[in-house]
């Protein structure tokens, strides 16, 4: 067993399939680039039920998909041995010394399993999301990814303060959304960056820019930005062309682990590096 | 006299630290890499006003808070480090840096709905002052190669700048959670973003790794700066384009 975990642990391995992830995403970011459309239509969808429907006929340009996904599941077993076998190294010494240090040499380990903890958040992400977009105006009746019937009772845009550059631009918006439980209708207000929970389901509101005709302009490569905005460039966004409204609705079992999980690692790795002084090498902890 | 002077002045600061660097004046070289610190923070603190009114937005506007971010970390770097290195060679770099925010577009993009939370201000914060800690240890590694005096004093940038760096992925992806509905997007700025984690999270295991001696880790971190460069000012160069306001 031990010598199993010595060779799949060998930290010389999680040096090279680190880096092996990153020159495998460097590449994937040209053909994110190059292939936008392609690319972007794999957001909000299940990466098998994609891959088996546009990725094998594009083989050309998704081969570095199946590659990372390989890498990231032997980074994922390697970094589980290499945590094993160092916890089974220090766990005999904990009476050894005192608690505190204790608690330093092991918190690597305590961040390894957090980021393995959240290699397998974004794994269940990418495989078990379900998500439902749909455009909306006032009276449109809808049920997205089993929410349940709802009615989008008014829309109402609130805009940027008359006397700023930014005059007549939407600040926010507000939809009220209606809905029966338990023979009572009730309201409840839907905003950016305000979502709420329906039957499980996480609604959020998104839009799109239109052209003065009203009709929704594709969206454009150029749109992938430093600011992930890449629905559209708000700067156009005035009174006279409103945007598309749309609502989305997302059933992520991915979230549950991964919302806490990024709480958590943060916590530890601040914790563990404010006691090891920020990388002063003399005091760094040994490996085992 | 626009908001901009400040930056301009800013720049020539750091241009003279520089300079003064290379006339061995280290402590009037400090003096005006920390003057050139003090003006360019007055231009960012401005920044969020650039609108007609207060968007924080601009404060955090990612090219211009390079060299200011870097400027910082030489700051503090020399004001708490036990190291005699000259901390003020960093002076060139972050010049470079202003030179580069002179010439782009200063005006504010117009901010969404989406975009007007403090996950994003504390994103585009964490995430350049990383991207800062990553040039100033991928130069100070430079400097020791081409010195022939390889040392490991640019190590703790890279450890600040890894746990800056996470801090920005995960404020990322929690603003991307609330504003799209995904902690992660399949497009390159994601991707790119990811491999500069990834890379130095590799650097990090060098320390266990003997056949890596001081030199090689010097060499991999110096091509650190490029991987830097090559995955996030590509974005800032493409938003260039970008319609402004206020600038």
């Amino acid at each position: 067993m031990k010598r199993f975990l010595d060779i799949i642990g060998d930290l010389r391995i999680a040096f090279w399939l680190l880096l092996a992830v990153a020159v495998i995403m460097w590449i994937g970011s040209l053909y994110a680039s190059a292939e936008y459309q392609l690319f972007d239509s794999l957001n909000g969808v299940r990466v098998q039920d994609w891959f088996s429907e546009k990725g094998l006929g594009a083989l050309s340009s998704t081969w570095w998909l199946p590659a990372l996904f390989f890498a990231f599941a032997l980074l994922g077993l390697n970094t589980a041995a290499c945590t094993l076998r160092r916890v089974m190294a220090l766990w005999p010494r904990r009476t050894d010394m005192p608690a505190k240090r204790f608690m330093v040499l092991l918190s690597p380990s305590i961040i390894h399993l957090l980021f393995i903890g959240m290699l397998s958040g974004h794994l269940l992400t990418f495989t078990a999301l379900t998500q439902e977009k749909a455009p909306i105006e006032e009276g449109v009746v809808l049920d997205l990814a089993g929410t349940g019937e709802f009615t989008v009772k008014s829309v109402k845009n609130e805009f940027f303060d008359k006397g700023s550059l930014l005059a007549d631009r939407i600040r926010q918006t507000t939809v009220e959304l209606s809905f029966m439980k338990n023979g009572v209708e009730r309201t409840v207000p839907l905003e950016f960056l305000h979502s709420i929970s329906m039957n499980g389901a996480l609604l959020q509101l998104d839009m799109q820019k239109r052209k003065k005709s009203g009709a929704p302009i594709a969206q454009n490569p150029a749109d992938e930005t430093c600011n992930k905005e890449h629905n559209y460039h708000y700067a156009e966004l005035l009174k006279e062309t409103r945007p598309q409204l749309y609502i989305i609705a997302t059933r992520d079992p991915g979230l549950f682990i991964l919302i806490p999980g990024f709480a958590l690692v943060i916590l530890v790795m601040g914790w563990y590096f404010y006691q090891i002084g920020f990388g002063r090498e003399s005091k760094a902890p040994p490996i085992d | 006299m626009t908001i901009h002077a400040l930056l301009y002045a800013a720049a020539a600061m750091y241009a003279a630290a520089f300079l003064l660097h290379l006339a061995g004046k280290g402590r009037g070289s400090f003096a005006a890499l920390c003057s050139g610190f003090v003006v360019h923070t007055a231009y960012q603190v401005t920044r969020g006003w650039i609108a007609g009114i207060f968007i924080p937005n601009g404060m955090f506007d990612g090219l211009f808070l390079i060299s200011w971010g870097m400027a910082l970390a030489v700051i503090l770097s020399k004001l708490l480090s036990d190291s005699e290195m000259a901390w003020e060679s960093a002076a060139a770099p972050i010049f470079l840096f202003a030179v580069l925010a002179l010439v782009y577009p200063k005006g504010l993009i117009p901010p969404t709905p989406n975009k007007l939370t403090v996950w994003a201000n504390i994103f585009f914060l964490t995430e350049v002052t990383g991207q800062a800690c990553f040039y100033l240890a991928g130069w100070f590694a430079a400097v020791g190669i081409f010195t022939k005096r390889v040392t490991n004093n640019y190590h703790s940038l890279i450890v600040w700048g890894f746990v800056l760096y996470s801090v920005a992925q995960v404020t990322g992806a929690l603003w991307a959670y609330i504003g799209w509905a995904t902690t992660f997007r399949w497009g390159s700025r994601h991707l790119q973003s990811a491999v500069i984690w990834c890379y130095f999270a590799a650097y990090l295991h060098l320390r266990f790794l003997p056949r890596w001696g001081a030199r090689e880790k010097s060499w991999y971190a110096a091509a650190g700066f490029f991987v830097v460069a090559f995955n996030s000012l590509g974005s800032h160069l493409h938003e260039m384009g970008f319609p402004r306001i206020g600038g």
